[in-house]
């Protein structure tokens, strides 16, 4: 039966736990209190998502391997973001290969949508809509649609929110979603028709390649602390090229983006931590922490509140994202 | 394992000893009258070694590197003047040794200093791993002068290092802050290595510097020893004008001037060797007349 929830979020560990159909990483890049909203859409065949983030961020977002999914700028007023290093601006379509990853960084407060499809519900509605069975991208790319399918696919995506918001207990009425359903799934395929493909250059495959040796490397080591030297020799770059690659995909350097990882596993840790048997100490120096003052001060500065704070937060703050996930799937 | 630690000194014969930590062998001839101090903080980690040296009074040393080992020295403080094998060191400069060298390190003032040392092989196989270059140690010491976001980020790095081994060596024993320091440091290393040569052709500096080894050979040995400027230039093979340019260049101070600091060290030596207490140096102060 379709269904629809919203949740707000003031961590990054349960938000991006709740992002579906994809493993998601966000690491937040300024300072501030995070905050962010993220309503799931399922009906029979779809699966739509809008998310409203208040702070710019990185994410790493590896596709579930048997959904098509198209991602998108929400408002069209919006700064442009970057997809692993290129402009992408709200009139553009990030088209996800199933199993493929990729980086998004958004500069400022970010809306975005997403809407995912399974490979075979794809091929035949495209079939059936176009006459032209449309397959899953075999590597994630940008396409730029025809102004006036874009304009339509947003504005279904917003209508579609909108009437949720309003009234919840709309979608599980059958025909209005099934009615809402295919629209949606119309303006997709229709996006995705046509020769859209945007060339790109061997350096962004290789740089690409580049990244994601670095992503399999955090995503093999868990909550591991890693350092330039061990990225160096895995992704098989010099530290220069590293720093070009980082700079584009993520908009910052290796080391900041490992020191950026090293604070946010910290936290996770303190907030997983139980504080009648851990200490602040204990957990800075498992990260490579040595400077504890240090520490502090960079902690407060990037979460707005101190290690210690964490560590003592309240027991619902300590939601790690994981039944989130069970509940909606 | 970590091993780490800070020590005063106020005997330059403890502290020579405590330089070997690092690889590292030293003889200090002090250069003043005023009592001797120092405080020497080291960090041994799985590869790298870091000394830091804060000295009070100037002294000249004379210095000779472990041959597997690639050693990197560098003045740590804007106070410091230091001169290695007749060259003035700027703050920002490095100093990249050759393998197994030996040289003279004097200082006019009281100052600082940092050595960073690890083993060969390791310091290629991180060269070639974050440059695409393997790093060897030059065949003659290299004085480079790196960038300076380059060099204060290594300096930092190193302060970092030092304050955390003074202050904190259980935290600093733990294996992950250990290797986060290790790594940091390295990286930065690495990137000073990478830098330009500050000086020209030092080939003449280099034969300078090999006058006033031969000579402090001459005055290190037992079996004939010089006892005059005349006597060491016969015994090196050189003219006492050239001996003396070297000197100055090289040591800071003339032949004679050489000669007779070493004699006042040694004896200032055996007088610490047979007198190590303080209350005991203290009781001959009061009983000397």
């Amino acid at each position: 039966m379709p269904r629809s929830v919203t949740f707000t979020f003031e961590d990054p560990f349960p938000y991006q736990a709740a992002i579906r159909p994809a493993e998601v990483s966000i690491f937040p890049t300024a300072r501030g209190n995070f905050h962010a909203t993220l309503m799931l859409v399922d009906f029979d065949r779809l699966l739509m998502q809008f998310a409203n983030e208040a702070l710019p961020r990185v994410a790493h977002s590896a596709l579930a391997k048997n959904r098509a999914q198209i991602a998108f700028l929400a408002d069209p007023s919006q700064p442009a973001a970057k997809y692993c290093g290129t402009e992408l601006p709200s009139s553009a379509i990030v088209v996800g290969a199933p199993g493929s990853s990729r980086h998004i960084q958004s500069h400022a407060a970010c809306r975005w949508a997403t809407m995912s499809l399974a490979v075979n519900d794809l091929s035949a509605a495209s079939a059936v809509l176009t006459g032209r069975e449309l397959r899953a991208a075999s590597t994630t790319h940008v396409v730029h649609p025809e102004p006036a399918h874009m304009a339509r696919l947003v504005c279904l995506h917003a209508a579609t929110r909108h009437f949720i918001d309003l009234a919840p207990e709309i979608i599980a009425h059958p025909e209005v979603s099934s009615m809402a359903e295919h629209e949606l799934i119309h303006a997709m395929v229709t996006c995705l028709s046509g020769d859209l493909r945007t060339d790109v250059s061997p350096g962004w495959r290789h740089h690409s390649a580049i990244m994601r040796r670095l992503e399999d490397l955090l995503a093999a080591n868990g909550d591991q602390p890693l350092h330039l030297t061990q990225i160096c020799a895995a992704t098989k770059a010099t530290e220069r090229t590293l720093r070009i690659c980082c700079h584009e995909h993520l908009g910052m350097g290796p080391i900041k983006y490992l020191r950026l990882r090293r604070m946010f596993l910290a936290r996770r840790a303190l907030t997983r931590a139980d504080p009648a048997s851990t200490t602040v100490t204990q957990i800075a120096t498992q990260y490579g922490f040595g400077h504890l003052g240090r520490f502090a001060v960079a902690y407060r500065r990037l979460f707005g509140q101190s290690p210690s704070a964490t560590l003592n937060s309240p027991d619902q703050v300590r939601t790690t994202g994981g039944p989130l996930k069970k509940m909606f799937l | 394992m970590v091993q780490s630690g800070s020590a005063t000194f106020a005997d330059p014969g403890d502290y020579e000893a405590a330089i070997g930590i690092g690889g590292a062998s030293v003889s200090l001839v002090i250069n003043s009258n005023e009592p001797f101090k120092a405080r020497l903080t080291w960090l041994k980690q799985r590869h790298l070694c870091l000394l830091t040296g804060r000295e009070a009074v100037p002294r000249i040393a004379c210095v000779s590197l472990e041959l597997n080992r690639a050693f990197v020295s560098f003045p740590a403080s804007s106070s410091a003047a230091l001169i290695w094998g007749g060259v003035a060191l700027q703050f920002g400069d490095i100093v990249f040794h050759s393998p197994g060298e030996r040289a003279h390190q004097q200082s006019n003032r009281a100052g600082t200093w940092g050595i960073a040392s690890l083993p060969s092989d390791q310091l290629a196989a991180y060269g070639r791993v974050l440059t695409g270059v393997d790093l060897i140690s030059p065949p003659v010491s290299r004085i480079l002068r790196p960038r300076p976001a380059t060099i204060s980020r290594l300096r930092r790095h190193h302060v970092s290092a030092s304050r955390l081994a003074e202050t904190k060596p259980d935290i600093l024993a733990h294996e992950e802050v250990g290797r986060a320091e290790e790594q940091e440091y390295i990286h930065a290393l690495v990137n000073c290595l990478t830098a330009e040569d500050a000086h020209g052709n030092l080939s003449i500096k280099r034969y300078q510097e090999d006058i006033a080894l031969r000579f402090d050979d001459a005055l290190t040995n037992r079996v004939n020893r010089p006892a005059t400027v005349r006597e060491a230039c016969a015994a090196i093979g050189v003219t006492e004008q050239d001996l003396r340019l070297c000197c100055i260049e090289v040591l800071g101070v003339s032949p004679s001037r050489y000669i007779q600091l070493r004699r006042t060290n040694a004896e200032r030596g055996n007088f610490n060797g047979l007198m190590p207490s303080r209350y005991l140096k203290g009781y001959i102060a009061r009983h000397r007349h």
